[in-house]
């Protein structure tokens, strides 16, 4: 069995802001709404202080209660462990997103909202528009660029090794934080990592079993 | 949630191609669907981006979406010019534009090329700067500015690079340095330096362990990566370096004395009167041979040992070795001194001190392709940190002569030329970048990758042998006098009318500027200088993607094409920040248009060669001629100067003289770049090539006496003293302020999501930039804000000694020196143009004075840090 899942090395990490950036082109993700975000914090007081860099995103958890609240069946997880949402279940009742003790769905509200407000739809944002349909009202989130998985796997390629079937947010990070791969392989990259590094998920205690891992700094 | 709608894609293609955001050019590739730029993504075969790209290049692929670039050539019908004063511009037809322009450049041409003045590097960082050189060489132009137009460059830290590295910038061995030290330079992190190279060459490093310590106010960037981030009074750091000579040279008594001896010029002999001691005949430096005990210039082949200490008779005369008068001089700086300037701890000093040696495993050796090198995997690095305040050039020097004693300097695991050595490509040759030695003093003479050819010669950065001030004047930023700094105060500086009165040419304005893509009044420091300065020129005209601030003072702005939209031959070779280090591979990558121009837009180097065209035929061919010069253009690829070329035709001549006649543009359409091996005698040369560093800068000595030769007579004072053979430590104008009103110094810095001053401009940046904590924020130490009763998001103002204010909202943060108000530039625009851009974030540079007494003498850089108080915008009265 696969189980997608993502290791990001937080000692890498300088906090550029590709993977927010490079997801929301990859997805023509609306204004207003991120899959994926950086979080920015600081501990200690001048001059011990340090400085925490924390990309966040979907953590496609084993046991989702994102996928236990939902009342339409509209979120699911296949087999592969990605969670999706089926835009033609989802009523945009909003229980996902407070279910979700990691505020990684966001309601798409407002399919108004311009690039540059108040002088219309470029060129670029009609065509998003056209390649990736999202529908007011419903739920939005990370897919873990399903999308490249799957047709990367039907042209033979392997996820997190060849690069056009890895996540855009894996493959722009310029230091190279991020490793995409099969938790269920003993021997696969991300679960060496995650044993090298003594990765932890973020909030282990809520038992949700993330497949989003961090080294610990 | 949805899912892609494959139908609708037609046409779906990948380009490879250059970032143009920022002056890294890295290498790209970039998406259209239908013909529309969708995503931008690392080059995966270049080894400077691996694949990868920062998030500034992403988010500026909407600049070929954006409905606010300007796509016709304007006009002013306004004749009155002035910050916020509607130009009132007309759109014009490109026939009328360019001979407007074309008269203009020729009327100039015939009467006095001189008297034209050229501001280069554009804001969105898109690089071609051959086409402006060939202008300024056509026309004789002696005015010419780069650094965005400004001066808030790197003049000092090219200098010293060139006389060092023999290349334009520095940075570490990163895939071999243990031991790191950034003195305010944020290569890897946020810098514009390599860029995404950096980026992961130094995670990569972090993550096999290396240390990093960064001397830096601000604990953001590589200060938030740092294994130990040290608060530092700017200004100070040079005083930091000096109290670590000390302790390494005095204390721990430990150098490399294979490199001191014979690598650098510590052995030279120095005389009474500061200079080296010199053969009579051929004006080499002597050396003192501690075997045979008698002078010997310092080439001779007979040397058995070189004597480094002591003081000996030559001929009558006292000689005393540099590094004996460096040792001596650096005992004054003492770790307490330091510390009580600077607010590093004596202990920290100390340890860094001694961590630097120790790491440094000086004696050891490395094997790289079957040869032995110095191992020495520890450096010092910096950048703006140290050369934007006016004691930079002294800072810079020292800084490299942390590297000079432990041996560092072009070895492995250690400070780096950027670029570095260059064979050329594998087939050809080409392009080439050669280090090389004087053969009398033997001092570095720097490389490039332009050509010097029986055609002409372009040769960007030649720093040695130094062109020693000399008049009469010919350039308005006095360049004949200080003739190796790269950008001049001295066009728009406060004092500019007395400085030219006294010490200029025989003309006091320039009759035209030509602008392209800069925002130089915001970059180039306080308004009120800038206004008086540009609303005074006669005709000004500029390229541009937008109506930025800047055009507010131009005559005709000429709708530029972004870097997604243009070609250009040689982006991986233009700016000397680009190559890759060490012993990655050669990357040279070129760049393309991925779309067709929206609206009249026209790539400037083919505007350019329009105007020299219509100039006339004498103009056009000196036009031509720079090309096949810088370039070294040879064979079939060389420019026909009677001939009407496009850019792309030129282009292709490069391509082919570079890599050969079957890749040319066509082949690097397809191809998008070559790639080779590097070896390791081009990464690690330092020992194949007979050159020496000063550590006892002997010619700046020389400089400062000829230029106060030149200086003092005609009544202009300058701290002469500065200019100082054993870099010392000169007070910045802001450590003289004693009213304890103004108890802040300011700080500012470049923010990861930005550069230059368009990147505002691009929404979904904008819009990450919101999200970020610091980067619209006028940023404060939250101790010191809760001691002011300040609060988070409060709007202050920010006012200097001499009454210049900012205002902005209030970051409280605990990564920042409590005596430290820190902002990013260069944000701040109010040009009603800018839908985005305006408005965003607190523009710094208003605050800062420019005029002689507050840049460097040496190197002319300005000075970016000023004493302030902060108070609360609702108390003004």
């Amino acid at each position: 069995m696969t189980r997608w899942g993502m290791v990001i090395d937080l000692h890498r990490c300088i906090g550029c802001y590709s993977c927010v950036l490079a997801c929301r082109q990859e997805h023509f993700v609306p204004r207003g709404v991120y899959f994926n975000r950086v979080l920015i914090a600081e501990e200690g007081k001048c001059p011990t202080v340090q400085k925490h860099i924390l990309p966040i995103l979907c953590n496609h958890c084993k046991e989702a209660a994102c996928v236990k609240v939902c009342p339409t069946g509209a979120t699911f997880q296949r087999e592969d462990g990605i969670v999706m949402v089926d835009d033609k279940k989802c009523v945009g009742c909003g229980y996902c997103a407070v279910a979700c003790p990691y505020q990684q769905r966001t309601r798409f509200e407002d399919p108004k909202l311009e690039y540059f407000p108040g002088q219309g739809f470029t060129p670029y944002e009609l065509l998003g528009k056209e390649l990736f349909p999202y529908k007011p009202g419903t739920v939005l989130k990370c897919n873990f660029c399903m999308e490249r998985v799957d047709d990367g796997i039907k042209n033979g390629l392997v996820p997190g090794k060849d690069r056009e079937a890895t996540p855009a947010c894996v493959i722009t990070c310029p230091a190279n934080a991020r490793t995409f791969g099969d938790l269920d392989d003993p021997n696969g990259e991300v679960s060496r990592l995650i044993f090298e590094k003594k990765a932890q998920p973020l909030h282990a205690e809520f038992g949700t079993e993330p497949s989003v891992f961090y080294n610990k700094v | 949630m949805a899912e892609m709608n494959p139908k609708v894609i037609k046409e779906d293609k990948w380009y490879d191609t250059c970032c143009g955001i920022c002056y890294a050019s890295c290498p790209i590739r970039v998406r259209t669907i239908n013909g529309i730029p969708v995503k931008i993504e690392g080059q995966p075969r270049a080894s400077t981006s691996k694949g990868a790209v920062c998030g500034k290049s992403v988010g500026s692929l909407s600049v070929v979406h954006d409905p606010n670039r300007l796509n016709t050539p304007v006009k002013r019908t306004n004749p009155v010019k002035g910050i916020g004063i509607d130009p009132k511009w007309q759109a014009i037809s490109w026939e009328e534009a360019l001979t407007t322009i074309a008269d203009k450049i020729r009327t100039i041409y015939k009467e006095d090329g001189r008297q034209f003045k050229i501001n280069v590097m554009p804001s969105q960082g898109s690089y071609n700067h051959p086409p402006i050189w060939a202008l300024v060489a056509a026309l004789g132009c002696t005015n010419e500015s780069a650094g965005a137009g400004g001066m808030l460059c790197g003049n000092a830290a090219h200098f010293v690079a060139g006389l060092t590295h023999g290349s334009w910038s520095h940075t570490a061995d990163t895939d071999r340095c243990n031991y790191l030290i950034h003195f305010g330079a944020s290569k890897g992190h946020a810098a514009g330096h390599g860029s995404n190279q950096m980026m992961r060459s130094m995670a990569d490093a972090r993550a096999r362990g290396m240390k990093q310590i960064v001397f830096d106010p601000m604990c953001n960037f590589v200060g938030g990566k740092a294994t130990r981030w040290v608060p530092i009074i700017p200004g100070t750091d040079v005083a930091v370096i000096l109290a670590m000579l000390n302790i390494i040279l005095n204390e721990l008594q430990t150098w490399d004395d294979v490199f001191i001896k014979t690598k650098t010029n510590a052995p030279y002999l120095i005389g009474p009167d500061r200079h080296y001691i010199r053969d009579a005949k051929t004006q080499k430096p002597f050396v003192w041979d501690a075997v045979e005990k008698k002078a010997k210039t310092w080439d001779d082949p007979s040397i058995k040992e070189f004597a480094i200490m002591g003081t000996y008779d030559v001929n009558g005369v006292k000689g005393t070795p540099a590094f004996q008068l460096l040792r001596e001089h650096v005992k004054t700086y003492t770790p307490e001194y330091a510390s009580k300037l600077s607010s590093v701890p004596v202990d920290v000093i100390r340890t860094v001190s001694k961590e630097f040696v120790t790491e440094a495993r000086i004696g050891s050796t490395i094997n790289i392709d079957g040869k032995t090198y110095p191992f020495r995997p520890a450096a010092a690095i910096t950048f703006s940190g140290l050369n934007n305040h006016r004691n930079a050039w002294n800072s810079v020097a020292a800084m490299h002569m942390l590297n000079m004693v432990i041996g560092a300097m072009d070895v492995p695991g250690g400070c780096m030329g950027f670029p570095t050595r260059c064979f050329g490509y594998e087939e050809t040759g080409r392009p080439e970048f050669k280090v090389s030695a004087d053969p009398i003093e033997g001092m570095l003479l720097a490389g490039w990758w332009w050509g010097e050819t029986t055609r002409g010669k372009m040769v960007r950065h030649k720093m040695w042998p130094i062109d020693m001030p000399t008049t009469p004047e010919v350039s308005l930023g006095l360049k004949k006098i200080w003739s190796w700094v790269n950008d001049s105060p001295f066009y728009f500086s406060s004092d500019r009318d007395e400085m030219h009165e006294k010490l200029g040419p025989d003309y006091k304005e320039a009759k035209a500027w030509m602008n392209w893509g800069n925002n130089m009044i915001m970059s180039g420091g306080n308004l009120t200088n800038m206004e008086d300065t540009l609303k005074r020129i006669p005709f000004f005209f500029t390229f541009d993607l937008y109506l930025t601030e800047i055009t507010e003072f131009c005559d005709i702005v000429l709708p530029d094409a972004s870097y997604l939209e243009s070609v250009c031959a040689d982006q991986n070779l233009q700016t000397g920040f680009n190559g890759p280090v060490g012993m990655k591979d050669w990357a040279f990558f070129f760049r393309q248009p991925v779309c067709e121009p929206v609206g009249e837009r026209r790539p400037m180097p083919d505007v350019l060669l329009d105007i020299a065209w219509r100039v006339g035929p004498d103009f056009y061919a000196k036009f031509v001629q720079s090309f096949n010069g810088f370039w070294g253009l040879e064979g079939k690829a060389v420019l026909d100067t009677t001939k009407k070329y496009t850019y792309a035709e030129v282009s292709d001549n490069v391509l082919k003289n570079f890599f050969g006649q079957e890749k040319g543009l066509e082949w690097f359409k397809e191809n998008g770049g070559v790639t080779w091996p590097k070896k390791a005698e081009e990464a690690f040369w330092r020992y194949d090539i007979p050159a020496r560093v000063p550590v006892y800068w002997e010619f700046v000595l020389t400089m400062g006496e000829k230029a106060k030769e030149i200086c003092e007579p005609r009544g202009v004072h300058m701290q002469w003293e500065q200019f100082s053979p054993l870099p010392s430590y000169f007070p910045i104008k802001a450590h003289e302020v004693t009213d304890p009103q103004y108890d802040l110094y300011t700080l500012i810095y470049r923010d990861t999501l930005h550069t230059g001053s368009s990147t505002q401009m691009h929404p979904e940046i904008d819009a990450v930039s919101d999200t970020n904590p610091y980067s619209y924020y006028i940023n404060i130490n939250e101790d010191t804000g809760k001691k002011k009763g300040i609060k988070n998001g409060q709007i202050i103002w920010v006012e200097t000694d001499r009454g210049r204010r900012i205002k902005g909202p209030v970051s409280l943060i605990k990564g920042l020196h409590p005596a430290m108000v820190a902002v990013a530039g260069i944000n701040g625009h109010w040009s009603k143009y800018l839908k985005i851009g305006r408005g965003k974030g607190v523009y710094f540079n208003d605050l800062l004075e420019i005029d002689k007494d507050h840049v460097d003498p040496v190197s002319l850089s300005a000075d970016s840090c000023v004493k302030v108080k902060i108070y609360p915008a609702k108390e003004e009265k």
